[in-house]
């Protein structure tokens, strides 16, 4: 007989062993090992226990510091900072005490002003309670690498709810997260990058991006093989697709955009950026990163959206003397190509590929803040794009700001308030 | 239960069973419909003890109304099969009161989970996942989604299955779970 009539043979009697009714039904451990939490293991730290714990237990958050270990790869192994679980309230305290001797606000602060002069930012933003509050309402948890400590924040209960807000199973991801925090501190100092790789806003973006995009990716990894689904079977991407514009509906909902920001597009666009470098290159990739980051959000974006990749900025020049009439200069910053975003999206609510396309043709801005000998505030924001059609077309867009008028000059774009 | 809420549903047909008993009582307003055996005895073991604990309940009226109600066919037969001999043991204080369930949760929690529901839980987790967020696959199977009955946890399915947009799939199965 030959190999292939066996085969049909075999073939046949594993049929008709199929339809005659002998095989058991599956005991109710085997119908649970369909379903379980943690049933199937991330393949590239398969040795962990994937399935739920107490988090306040230590033997779980040494688990979930292997985790992340692991799945950040190189270095040596983590040693488990401390967790602290405190209230709204307690971490607004403590990070006003905590910001006690950074210099005061300037009194009147222009660059706020002028940022307000733009729609982009509220009265007040500025003033360390007002952003500690906004802080403490809007983190679940956070890394402070000054005290080599993790927070937990308790939020109050929703009155208006029913049923609490808060699923047990969300404090693992977010240790999870927080964890790579620590590791990523331990491995790149992030005091030091941030002194080196987050000094204006748009750098500040663009460092966020790769912390909390990091962190993200794993937390999200993670959390696949926790619920009990099996990541190779899953489309990931798609989850980060849909986090990004997650995390930017949230952000248009918000009043205030500009401080807003650093809690939207690093865990957004962020994390979709650092998973793409994933894929491509895993882990090593992701932590090359911390030496040599996104030279600009124009960059982050550019590989999230689809646009020209390795673009250079350029620079902006300082003013020169009496450029302004009777004003001197109170403050300046990079804005870059995402809050160019933030200021152009609520113009094309329909067509945000309209928006992002102004983002992607962003190559450089510098935003300026002046005090008047009056005592005002004067501001301006200068925008530098691919070429001259770029522009007109950014013009033809944010010519329609209720708040700004635009100057249109070959390739670059001068908004001023109205 | 997600989607609807397996509890809240069964508050509302308790107080709809009320009402109906109310309006109709001695009018014989329901058809009668062909039932799986299951409910039969679960209507009437409810209609049995709310009889014992309460003068204002006819059987009659009660049985029709409990037998006809729309959303009774939506449920798993098993959740009736479950509840029948915690509802004969219920003091009428719990009987009577419409906001009890404790035999519905207690037949939630002994429920097996049939094929289809573990199918419709790694299907309905996998696509909240691949929609950014995502929830536990155990969670969904003992939060009493398997209360539905297969059928409807199969027209779920189609919707996870027929929709790429992500807002398309959570309006298709608050249609089908009779949510918002």
């Amino acid at each position: 007989m030959s190999k292939f009539v066996w085969l049909g043979a075999i073939g046949m009697l594993a049929g008709a062993a199929g339809c005659s009714g002998e095989a058991s039904e599956p005991s109710a451990a085997e119908r649970e090992a369909l379903y379980v939490e943690g049933r199937v293991p991330l393949p590239d730290c398969p040795d962990f226990d994937y399935g739920r714990c107490d988090v306040q237990e230590p033997a779980c958050v040494e688990n979930l510091a292997g985790i992340a270990h692991c799945l950040r790869g190189g270095g040596t192994s983590l040693a488990v900072p401390q967790i602290r679980y405190l209230s709204e309230a307690q971490v607004v305290e403590e990070l006003i005490s905590a910001r006690s001797d950074a210099e005061p606000r300037p009194e009147p602060d222009h660059f706020e002003i002028a940022l307000q002069q733009f729609g982009l930012t509220q009265s007040g933003a500025f003033q360390p309670a007002e952003s500690a509050r906004r802080f403490a309402e809007t983190v679940g948890a956070y890394y402070t690498n000054s005290s080599k400590e993790i927070v937990v924040v308790e939020h109050p209960p929703d009155p208006t709810l029913a049923e609490p807000e808060e699923n047990p199973i969300w404090r693992l991801p977010l240790l999870l997260h927080e964890l790579v925090h620590a590791l990523q501190d331990e491995a790149h100092d992030l005091s030091s990058f941030g002194e080196q790789y987050r000094q204006d806003t748009d750098a500040n973006l663009r460092g966020s991006s790769i912390i909390e995009g990091e962190a993200r990716l794993h937390e999200r990894r993670y959390y696949a093989a926790l619920i009990g689904l099996d990541i190779e079977a899953l489309d990931v991407e798609s989850n980060f697709e849909h986090g990004s514009d997650f995390f930017e509906d949230w952000l248009f909902e918000q009043p205030d955009l500009y401080s807003s920001s650093p809690s939207s597009v690093p865990y957004g666009a962020g994390a979709e950026y650092v998973y793409g470098i994933w894929r491509e290159g895993g882990a090593e990739a992701v932590r090359a990163l911390f030496d040599t980051p996104p030279l600009h959000m124009q960059q982050v974006l550019a590989r999230v959206w689809g646009g020209e990749p390795n673009v250079e900025s350029v620079e902006l020049t300082e003013p020169v003397e009496g450029e302004v009439p009777d004003a001197t200069l109170a403050g300046w910053s990079t804005l870059g190509a995402w809050m160019l975003y933030t200021l152009a999206e609520p113009l094309s609510p329909n067509d945000r590929d309209r928006a992002r396309q102004l983002a992607l043709d962003w190559r450089g801005d510098r935003f300026e803040a002046f005090a008047t000998s009056a005592g005002a505030t004067a501001a301006r924001w200068r925008l530098v794009f691919a070429d001259a059609a770029a522009a007109s077309r950014a013009a033809l867009l944010l010519g329609t700001h209720r708040l700004l008028d635009v100057t249109d000059t070959g390739a670059e774009l001068t908004l001023t308030p109205k | 239960m997600r989607r609807g809420g397996w509890k809240a549903d069964a508050l509302v047909v308790s107080a709809r069973l009320a009402a109906l008993l109310r309006v109709c009582t001695g009018l014989g307003c329901v058809e009668e419909v062909r039932l799986p055996p299951t409910q039969i005895r679960y209507c009437s073991a409810l209609c049995t003890r709310l009889v014992e604990c309460s003068p204002n309940y006819s059987r009659a009226v009660c049985i029709s109304a409990c037998n006809s109600d729309p959303l009774e066919a939506r449920i798993n037969e098993q959740v009736y099969a479950l509840q029948v001999e915690c509802i004969s043991a219920q003091t009428c204080e719990a009987v009577l009161d419409q906001e009890n369930t404790e035999c519905l949760d207690r037949a939630i929690e002994e429920l097996a989970p049939s094929d289809t529901c573990i199918d419709y839980c790694l299907d309905d987790t996998t696509a909240s996942y691949e929609c950014g967020g995502g929830y536990s696959v155990e969670d969904c199977i003992r939060d009493g989604v398997c209360s539905w009955h297969d059928e409807v946890l199969a027209g779920a399915m189609a919707c996870n299955a027929s929709n790429d947009d992500c807002e398309a799939r959570v309006e298709c199965l608050d249609r089908v779970f009779g949510g918002p």
